[in-house]
């Protein structure tokens, strides 16, 4: 397991610890559901509502968390404006 | 009538002459208003191939059916008309007090043709109007003509005018109305610019009669609701529009891949930084705020006064850039300088430039600069180095003025480049206009693409584009049709789209209905929204505007892709997801030519079929 910051720069009203720990070689789409749960929101709806970074590239699908990992950002999508 | 006067007026400015004419429930409900009315009429009066800045030239203000009659969110008004950037159709919006005021005042709509000798300006208070000399206020700014009119008029007027950039024919210039509300792309100042008719002031004290109190009652009270306590997962949105607008979002989209960044070539994260970004904090211009304010009919009131006593431009009372404006002349600058940001909005206001346009012009200029393309000398003087605030306000100071490059960047990017003869590479535009400040490379977000390039009003992010179905579900044409459909009611009824989050399911359409008196369902939206978009695209089909002749820079579809951040190595295909759009349109996919019995199909379009001689 390693300790990763999180960090929520949205507009929902989402709360999140500021620190999670996951299992190293967590897919992108294990940490989306942990993150989903721990808000309690839909998969679907959270992940069209957010783009994520981590250390500052996209974590998407084929991305895993490494050792080396530390902070995950997680942007609200626009709604235009 | 319900829902309007059921009357337009027509202004001939060459010979100082007006016209009423009077219009019915059934074009009411075929056309909706806004830019449907407006379509619908410049297809038939304008000729094919006027110059927009010519005495053919048609310039239109219409209102809606939710203006002045109840719905909540229903106060914007729309110009329609040739644009001089694009060659094609235009319409831009605006809220503020001018449409519903001009409603009450006794019309639906203004159409002005012709050029006046001598600078003029409209009055129309209750029913009379009167074209009256402008000399003393040409040369005034948007802000000082209102005064003006005020002292002379009345001190409730409403008035729409143009500032410096239209009086020079600018092709960034815009047209204000209630001191500061933009109608903003496409070049429509320099439309009335060129017509020599300097303001149009209003009012109104009538009342319009709506056939179903009832229902506008009971979506407003939910809407109401909905904003005073809104639920997961809108209350963030909604709270942070109603504390901040749209400037809630400044920050967050300046890092997360939604705002360009660096002329569209960079990435929020890596060029911009969050230390650069959290000046862009909504919290961060609290410190100016003297009072909120909204537009007509608003209960969202999202934007802000402010007072500058400080800093390097004390610019005493002025308003908070919206997020559009502080994209533009923010991060795509790279430029952390918030005072720089809120002089370049008091600027662009005053003189009438559109910010989304002028902003993106800097950054252009800036790109060109940086690489060797434009000098010092060209740009009179100015060091335009990425993020250089003092060069930001001085650029955009010099198209205010008409004045050394400003006479030649204030045109827009292609104008320029052309003007030049270099920069070519760098420009951030579709078919000559510049984007509005929302990336299509962001991830979720590929429905942008489409209307950027394709819509008969490129380089927009309020005309649809569905975000939602893959571009591999075969699906995704009839959803983005669905979606722009929607939009052209949205649009075209007088409601705003920022205030979209808080409306009930078929809001707008049950607004529609109830105003004008009439089942308005989703069905008939679907095809009106379908017709309204037809006339707008049959516009530039006239003007020779076949879907292969619309472009859009290579950087904004990510060729080459973005090397960093959130949208690294996105690629986007226009070209794809406009074969879907126009297919599920009915349309040619090389020419964008719709076919003749799609057109009878949606009815209310035998002025297309002629005019495109289908
Ligand atoms: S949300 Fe803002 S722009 Fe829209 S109507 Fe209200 S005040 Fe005007």
């Amino acid at each position: 397991m390693i300790s990763i910051r999180i960090r929520y720069i949205g507009f929902h009203p989402y709360v999140f610890p500021e620190e999670m720990s996951f299992p190293v070689g967590s897919s992108a789409g294990d940490i989306f559901t942990v993150l989903a749960e721990t808000v309690g929101v839909d998969y679907d709806v959270f992940l069209y509502e957010h783009v994520f970074l981590l250390d500052g590239v996209r974590l998407e699908e084929g991305v895993f968390l490494r050792p080396e990992s530390r902070e995950l950002m997680i942007f609200t999508m626009s709604m235009g404006g | 009538m319900n829902g309007f006067n059921g009357k337009m007026l027509f202004v001939d400015l060459t010979n100082g002459t007006t016209q009423v004419e009077t219009f019915d429930e059934k074009f009411a409900q075929t056309y909706v208003g806004g830019y449907g009315f407006g379509a619908r009429i410049l297809l038939e009066r304008m000729p094919a191939g006027a110059d927009p800045l010519g005495p053919d030239s048609m310039l239109g203000f219409v209102t809606g059916p939710t203006n002045a009659t109840g719905p909540l969110f229903g106060g914007r008004y729309t110009v329609v008309h040739k644009s001089p950037v694009t060659g094609g159709w235009n319409d831009a919006n605006s809220g503020g007090f001018f449409g519903p005021e001009l409603k009450r005042a006794g019309f639906d709509a203004i159409f002005f043709t012709g050029i006046s000798e001598k600078p003029v300006y409209l009055w129309i208070k209750d029913g009379e109007v009167e074209l009256r000399d402008a000399s003393h206020l040409w040369g005034q700014d948007c802000k000082e003509v209102w005064e003006t009119l005020k002292q002379e008029l009345d001190p409730r007027v409403r008035v729409a005018t143009i500032g410096s950039a239209g009086e020079n024919l600018l092709l960034s210039s815009n047209i204000i109305n209630d001191g500061h509300r933009a109608a903003g792309r496409g070049g429509c100042g320099a439309v009335m610019g060129s017509k020599k008719l300097k303001a149009i002031a209003v009012r109104g004290t009538g009342a319009i009669e709506v056939a179903d109190k009832d229902t506008i009652l009971s979506v407003n009270q939910v809407i109401s609701s909905t904003l005073a306590d809104p639920p997961a997962p809108l209350a963030g949105y909604l709270n942070g529009n109603k504390k901040w607008g749209t400037t809630s979002l400044t920050y967050n989209s300046a890092l997360s891949g939604d705002s360009p960044v660096k002329n569209w070539g960079g990435s929020g994260i890596v060029d911009f930084g969050e230390q650069r970004a959290a000046i862009f904090k909504p919290e961060v211009g609290d410190q100016y705020l003297t009072s909120h304010y909204g537009c007509a009919q608003c209960p969202m009131r999202c934007g802000a006064e402010y007072r500058v006593d400080t800093g390097k431009w004390p610019l005493g009372d002025t308003e908070r850039p919206e997020y559009e404006t502080a994209a533009a002349y923010g991060c795509n600058c790279l430029n952390d300088d918030f005072e720089a940001v809120m002089k370049c909005n008091e600027i662009c206001n005053r003189a009438g430039i559109d910010t989304i346009t002028g902003g993106s012009i800097v950054a252009w200029v800036m790109e060109c600069y940086d690489n060797g393309v434009l000098t010092k000398e060209e740009l009179d003087g100015i060091e335009a180095n990425w993020g250089n605030a003092e060069a930001i306000v001085a650029l955009t100071e010099k198209i205010a003025a008409a004045e050394g490059c400003g006479k030649i960047i204030g045109n827009g990017q292609l104008w320029a480049a052309n003007y030049y003869g270099k920069g070519h590479e760098y420009l951030t535009t579709a078919s000559g206009i510049e984007l509005g400040m929302h990336d299509p490379r962001m991830p979720g977000v590929d429905g942008y693409i489409r209307p950027f390039q394709y819509d008969p009003t490129p380089g927009r992010h309020v005309k649809g584009g569905d975000n939602r179905t893959p571009l591999s579900d075969p699906n995704r044409g009839n959803a983005d049709v669905a979606k722009t459909a929607g939009t052209e009611i949205l649009n075209t009824s007088g409601m705003c789209l920022l205030g979209g989050a808080a409306l009930p399911p078929n809001a707008t359409n049950n607004f529609v209905g109830a105003v004008l008196g009439f089942d308005f369902t989703p069905e008939l939206s679907l095809t009106t929204g379908r017709r309204i978009w037809m006339l707008r695209h049959a516009f530039n089909l006239r003007e020779g505007i076949t879907r292969d002749k619309m472009d859009i820079a290579p950087r904004i579809a990510g060729n080459p892709p973005i090397a960093t951040g959130p949208n690294a190595g996105i690629v986007r295909e226009p070209e794809k997801a406009g074969d879907l759009f126009f297919e599920a349109m009915g349309c040619d996919l090389k020419t964008g030519m719709p076919k003749r019995e799609v057109l009878e199909q949606l009815g209310g379009l035998e002025i297309a079929i002629e005019q495109l001689g289908l």
